[in-house]
């Protein structure tokens, strides 16, 4: 690319060519008032505030700097009396069909269109006329604000919709005068099909779509606002969130994070009421004589714990004790519960809830590709020119993947959905495959078989990268269509044009996000998909890869930080003698070689009597998709319960012990997304009165069972932790940076986004397909 | 098919047979790039004159569109209605030449002899009453349209008449009628020479054997069998010939920009959108001898290497419709157009779409929108369509009377073009005069002929010997001149010298009854109507010159008006994404500097001198 020097203000400064005059002004630190530019949105140049005087021999010009290419020679001037007094009688029009009640509106103090009256001093009523009259407030949705008088017609909105979103809701109506933003027929949001993103209402420029929550509350100056990473989904959003006085008011999406770039989804968005809640835990309680519960102090009902776990461990064996970790927790509280149950309570019961989803996805990939994780980072999905969609409801639950899926879509790729119902993602699809539920394995199953005897696949990818393909060769000539079609519920002729039609294109993108409503899937789902994959050559290339994702925040961590009974941290498995030695060896502590119990098979062995203590730590038992009764029932009979968390929830009434925990927002740590991303988090408020993060409530355990297991700080945890975790590494806490890096990571400390090719030896592996 | 429960635009039952029309239409245009406004229009017609929201549902779920983008596209365009319609939609024409001839009077017949107001629907469901910019038949102003139909010089009695006629279900076919407006002066002495008017009044338009018997098609004979795409683009070039439209570009420099680029697909389309208030003259040549239109579009196609053409007509333009989508089934009967044109390598064909009723879609990029089915909101240059135009390929987009002249370029040579003319425009234009003069009339002239002359000669004076008082240049968007200005040579640059402009060829003359602030106001009303609203300073800036015209006409104005006025304008013209904002500062200014007396009347004496505006 060429350089192109240009002068701006007298001042002369390099671009690349393509950069546009706003870019050049940016690099040469000169200010040019925008509005309905936004960084990450296509351009519109519709409000003309960016012009500038572009000045040639004896006459000059005026442009739009935001769009206008920058030119080699080329003379600007950004201040000007012409720009000034344009940028004036511009902010004046817009003013003049306003309704400048900046007094009662919720932007005040974040408003863009305030920012600039203020800066260039315009007059609101320098022309007198008529204005919009619409009416406010009218949509009933829980989630937007809308008062479209006050809107400046900027279209970030739409362009947020499509290109952020990909919901098209927001669209131009009408013209000259009449413009103006709205749905499909006025319809309200829900009607129209609005996802509730708020997308629209975080880009708009002014208070035109705004977020209900926090109104006429507080100013946009009161709020508080702190960035870190959203736990409620594997996709490891960064988020902004605005708090104040110790409660979240609104969410942003951080557009730094490589991971979501900005977008957020309506859990991310919306879903914060678990710390806003009145049933926030703020105290310890512990369970007096009476069996009622009274308030106490942490330490003195850590004290309590400790005694009774030991009691118990002492009693019975450390098989007798269990412990179960929510989805949300961070790396280091993962790592230092499971050394908690492994080193001082000598059990290896010791499960998160999402475990049970992530063992499968762990064992099928690393045997099919060498790691047990997704293949590319997510952005890589939007690249793919063929998609294959399973599993989830992706939009509600791994909604950056979809996101992405969309955008490839717009950009011309073609998409199957398949699921069981006409999931929103299906209407940007090509093709919906509505699948018996659970057959995803035998859709995956009929692709290859599809693939492999119409000889779709790329011969060349598997000669080079791959073994085994005469195992699974073999296996498909014993399955028929037929016993797909029965399964699937499809016909033999649409599973025979979906395979074609994904095949058809490349690179390809399977995505396959695990749902907790579903029984896990076994290996071979993976093992199929990987190999798929690996017959469309599409693993580890830009574009094509497989998005295989797991139930909750950082159930890649959890996994990764080994806090699941079948393997220690690095996924050294516990039951082979040298595994165990290694951990053994840096603990200083031997680590118990019976094997763990998954957390629904200790809620069957405390059914049976054997499991008599149980630690839970931020999650709701009665929340796991067990029958209530079962729950309730097995907490009864429990010798000790220790329920940790940030709520009031209804296991606390069964507790003997409880803790009072915080919400993955107030927590300082590490977690590992899906994309294999370890990533910082950072609290962006204190845990409420006595409420401590897990990590040093976890840690006050451990000091008090063994003290010498207890590492001194987060920091310590992660540095010893990923000793034991080959792929992690060279990392270190203080070390992560903004933009975390994907696992593995080299030497240098850099990541490996996509998973690499060997060019001398083939290191992929099929395995025969199971229907 | 689905149905949103929460419609608040009405929805209506179809008849089977709707569906079955429904779901042609649908299939006619399923999987066809940018095929969205004939669908819609095709739609429309179906459904009896308007769109209702379950099978606009329909649409967007059968073509995979959202129901969001096709509402954008329904309530931009003018000639949709989400509402219920009339059979017969009456179109009164508000443009200026019709408003100083009387619009109004003719509004006021239609609301009495109907019973209803504009916008409103005949209980009978017969007629719906409309408001319409410029229906681009100036030479009889006023005028109105009942679907397709133009009806001329109207009176009350021939309103009453007219709609007596309908009502008793006789129904003019347009197809049937000679043309929609006047008719060309055959015997004038001017017109024998006459190239571009040739043949329009005496051949059959649509039949091809007689543009044949006129030399027609040899321009193209000429070119595919002996002459290089450079050959043509340079005698394009030498012959001077200019933009028609109102710009002014040159012709053959524009297609060298497009011919050497290197692109899978090559594009022209000619702008038949003939929007600017006061200009028909496009509409002659397409009524009167659509070939020589197509003959000059598939030589511009030859020239830059396009294999596709498009005429995009606007919709109000039914006949010439009609003609061109005949002459083009002619043409490509006899090969002049389709694969291998005359037994050559070179391919061509024509597609006419057709515009919804919206001016900014003159503008070539807010046109090229349109054809990709799109709101016809003008694109952010650069690129310049010559670059990337339709769907991102090199697009050449020329005005009917620009391609017009291209026949005859090629036939006669560019030295004999030149011939005619003035030295900085060089050609022969076609001239049009409306508003107060005895004869409204199309006149084709060399480039050169004064305003003077043209109201007198051509005109036939002023009309009833009322005396000259003013003149709007060149269309809508153009200065005013005064009786100081009458001898100024009607070429680009001369009329640029004093503040007007030749723009489309079409002069505005207004006699000492009219009021300029209600001329300017009205000239404002339809500029803020047609803004797409796409940035600040138009869809604002219109709006308040308006408003400020309103004020100062019914005697709320103030002096600093006026020079906001024309530091709004200026700033409108210098901030702008395209040439619609453009346009006030030319007759703000100059008739705030020309009849500043006038204005302030309004605003310091609270009197309108001639009694039009209600101070």
């Amino acid at each position: 690319m060429a350089t192109i020097t240009l002068k701006i203000n007298g001042q002369e400064v390099q671009v690349e060519e393509g950069a546009t005059i706003l870019d050049a002004a940016k690099k040469a630190g000169v200010y040019i008032p925008t509005l309905c530019y936004h960084p990450y949105l296509p351009l519109e140049e519709a409000c003309r505030i960016c012009v500038v005087e572009d000045v040639r021999r004896g006459w000059s010009t005026l442009v739009a700097a935001c769009v206008f290419p920058a030119r080699q020679g080329m003379v600007i001037e950004t201040d000007s009396e012409k720009v000034q007094e344009s940028r004036k009688t511009i902010l004046e029009l817009l003013l003049s069909d306003h309704p400048n009640a900046c007094m009662t509106c919720q932007a005040t103090g974040d408003c863009e269109l305030q920012d600039l009256a203020y800066r260039f001093r315009v007059k609101a009523d320098a022309y007198p006329g008529e204005r919009h009259k619409h009416p406010v407030d009218s949509d009933p949705n829980p989630y937007l604000h809308i008062d479209m008088n006050k809107c400046v017609l900027c279209r970030r909105c739409i362009r947020a919709c499509h290109d952020v979103q990909g919901a098209d809701i927001w669209t131009k109506v009408g013209r000259g005068f009449e413009q103006r933003i709205s749905t499909a027929f006025e319809l309200p949001l829900q009607e129209a099909g609005c996802e509730f993103c708020g997308h629209c209402a975080d880009f708009c420029p002014v208070d035109a779509i705004g977020f209900r929550s926090g109104r006429y509350e507080m100013r946009a100056w009161q709020l508080q606002k702190g960035t870190t990473i959203c736990l409620q989904c594997p996709m490891g959003c960064g988020a902004v969130y605005d708090t104040y006085k110790g409660k979240v008011v609104t969410v942003h999406g951080d557009f730094k994070a490589p991971s979501n770039t900005g977008a957020l989804c309506k859990v991310g968005r919306f879903n914060y009421n678990f710390v806003n809640t009145p049933d926030r835990l703020q105290t310890a309680y512990v369970r007096d004589g009476s069996g009622d519960h009274a308030p106490t102090t942490v330490d003195a009902a850590l004290d309590t714990a400790a005694a009774k776990l030991a009691e118990i461990v002492e009693k019975h064996g450390g098989a007798a004790v269990g412990v179960l970790a929510g989805g949300m927790l961070t790396n280091e509280e993962y790592y230092l519960l499971q050394k908690l149950a492994r080193g001082a309570l000598k059990t290896n019961n010791v499960d998160n809830v999402a475990g049970p989803w992530q063992l499968p996805l762990y064992e099928g990939l690393s045997s099919s590709l060498g790691w047990g994780a997704m293949t590319n980072p997510l952005d890589d999905i939007a690249l793919a020119k063929s998609l294959l969609v399973l599993g989830s409801n992706t939009l509600e639950k791994h909604a950056i993947a979809a996101l992405r899926a969309r955008k490839a879509v717009r950009n011309g790729a073609v998409m199957i959905v398949a699921h069981p119902d006409r999931v929103a993602l299906t209407k940007n699809a090509e093709k919906h495959l509505a699948i018996q539920p659970g057959s995803e394995s035998s859709l995956l199953c009929g692709f290859l078989k599809v693939i492999v005897s119409e000889k779709l696949f790329d011969a060349a990818f598997v000669e080079k990268h791959t073994q085994e393909f005469d195992k699974l060769e073999r296996s498909l000539e014993k399955i028929t269509l037929k016993d797909v079609a029965e399964r699937t519920g499809l016909t033999e002729e649409a599973i025979q044009d979906a395979a074609r039609l994904y095949a058809s294109k490349r690179p390809s993108f399977l995505i396959y996000g695990a749902d907790m409503a579903q029984e896990p899937a076994n290996e071979s789902l993976y093992r199929m998909g990987a190999a798929l994959q690996m017959l469309l050559g599409s693993v580890g290339v830009p574009g094509g890869g497989f998005a295989a994702m797991g139930v909750s925040g950082n159930a890649q961590g959890a996994a990764d930080f080994g806090a699941w009974p079948k393997y220690l941290p690095g996924y050294r498995s516990v039951s082979q003698a040298a595994a165990r030695k290694t951990v053994s060896n840096l603990w200083g502590v031997e680590v118990p070689g019976e094997g763990g119990l998954s957390w629904p098979q200790m809620f069957e062995a405390i059914e049976k009597g054997e499991l008599k203590a149980l630690y839970v730590v931020g999650v709701n038992p009665f929340e796991l998709g067990l029958p209530e009764r079962a729950v309730e029932s097995a907490l009864a009979k429990l010798q000790l319960l220790v329920v940790q968390d940030c709520s009031k929830t209804k296991a606390a009434d069964y507790a003997h012990v409880v803790l009072p925990g915080a919400a993955f927002m107030e927590k300082d740590g590490t977690a590992v997304n899906c994309e294999r991303r370890v990533q910082k988090l950072t609290a962006v408020m204190a845990p409420l009165g006595d409420a401590r993060a897990d990590f040093d409530l976890i840690q006050g355990l451990l000091g008090r069972l063994k003290a010498d297991l207890a590492p001194a700080d987060r920091a310590q945890a992660f540095d010893e932790a990923v000793q034991l975790i080959k792929d992690m590494g060279p990392l270190r806490y203080a070390a992560l940076g903004e933009k975390g890096p994907c696992w593995p990571i080299r030497e240098d400390g850099s990541g490996t986004d996509r998973l690499p090719l060997s060019e001398d030896k083939p290191s992929l592996k099929f395995f025969a397909a199971r229907l | 098919m689905r149905r949103p429960a929460v419609f608040q635009n009405p929805s209506k039952d179809l008849s089977p047979s709707e569906v079955e029309q429904l779901r042609h239409v649908i299939e006619t245009h399923r999987g066809k790039k940018g095929a969205l406004l004939p669908l819609l229009t095709e739609a429309q017609q179906v459904c009896g004159n308007w769109l209702p929201a379950n099978v606009l549902a329909w649409i967007a779920d059968e073509i995979d569109v959202h129901l969001s983008y096709l509402y954008g596209i329904a309530t931009f365009y003018t000639m949709f209605s989400l509402e219920p319609r009339g059979r017969f939609i009456i179109r009164v024409c508000e443009s200026p030449a019709c408003h100083i001839l009387g619009s109004e009077t003719v509004l006021e017949a239609l609301r009495s002899v109907l019973g209803i107001q504009e916008g409103q629907t005949t209980p009978d469901g017969l007629f719906t009453l409309e408001l319409s910019s410029c229906l681009g038949v100036c030479e009889v102003a006023p005028a109105m349209q009942i679907n397709e139909v133009v009806f001329g010089n109207l009176t009350r009695e021939k309103i009453e008449d007219v709609i007596e006629r309908y009502r008793r279900g006789e129904v003019t076919d347009y197809r049937t009628l000679p043309g929609s407006g006047g008719r060309v002066r055959t015997d004038w002495e001017i017109h024998r020479r006459a190239l571009l008017l040739q043949g329009v009044g005496d051949i059959d338009p649509e039949n091809i054997d007689d543009y044949l018997a006129i030399g027609g098609y040899e321009a193209l004979r000429k070119v595919v069998l002996g002459m290089t795409p450079e050959e043509v683009v340079e005698e394009v070039k030498a012959s001077g010939l200019r933009g028609r439209g109102g710009a002014g570009f040159p012709t053959g420099m524009k297609w060298s920009f497009t011919l050497p680029l290197k692109a899978p697909e090559k594009y022209v389309i000619c702008n038949a959108d003939e929007g600017e208030p006061g200009t028909f003259k496009d509409r002659y040549i397409m009524e009167g001898n659509p070939h020589r239109l197509v003959e000059g579009l598939i030589i511009a196609g030859y020239a830059i290497g396009a294999n596709k053409g498009f005429i995009y007509v606007r919709g109000e333009y039914a006949l010439s419709m009609h003609r061109l989508r005949r002459a083009v089934e002619q043409a490509r009967q006899r090969g002049f157009l389709g694969e291998r044109i005359l037994g050559t390598s070179f391919s061509f064909d024509v597609e006419i779409r057709s515009g919804a009723g919206a001016y900014v879609c003159g503008e070539e990029t807010a046109l090229i929108e349109s054809i990709e089915g799109l709101r016809g909101n003008p694109r952010v240059k650069p690129p310049f369509p010559g670059v990337r135009g339709l769907w991102a390929m090199p697009t050449v987009v020329n005005n009917v009377e620009t391609l017009a002249n291209v026949p005859a370029i090629i036939k006669n040579g560019a030295a004999w073009y030149r011939s005619f003319g003035t030295e900085d425009s060089p050609g022969v234009k076609l001239y049009q005069i409306c508003g107060h003069v005895n004869h409204p009339q199309i006149v084709e002239a060399p480039l050169g002929l004064t305003l003077r002359e043209l109201i007198e000669v051509y005109g036939g004076g002023m009309k009833d010997g009322i005396p000259f008082k003013m003149c709007q240049t060149g269309g809508a968007s153009f200065g005013f001149f005064t009786a100081e200005h009458l001898d100024t040579v009607m070429d680009y640059a001369s009329m640029q010298k004093k503040g007007g402009a030749l723009g489309s060829g079409t002069m505005l003359v207004m006699n000492e009854r009219t009021c300029v602030v209600d001329v300017v106001r009205n000239i404002m009303h339809f500029f803020q109507h047609e803004s797409c609203g796409f940035c600040t300073p138009c869809r604002r800036g219109t709006r308040v010159l308006y408003e400020t015209l309103s004020r100062i006409a019914q005697g709320d104005g103030r002096e600093s008006d006026l020079p906001m006025m024309i530091d709004l304008a200026q700033t409108m013209s210098a901030t702008a994404n395209c040439a619609l904002a453009m346009s006030p500062i030319f007759f703000v200014r100059t008739t705030i500097e020309r009849l500043k007396d006038e204005y302030l009347a309004h605003i310091v004496d609270k009197t309108c001198p001639v009694g039009v505006c209600p101070v």
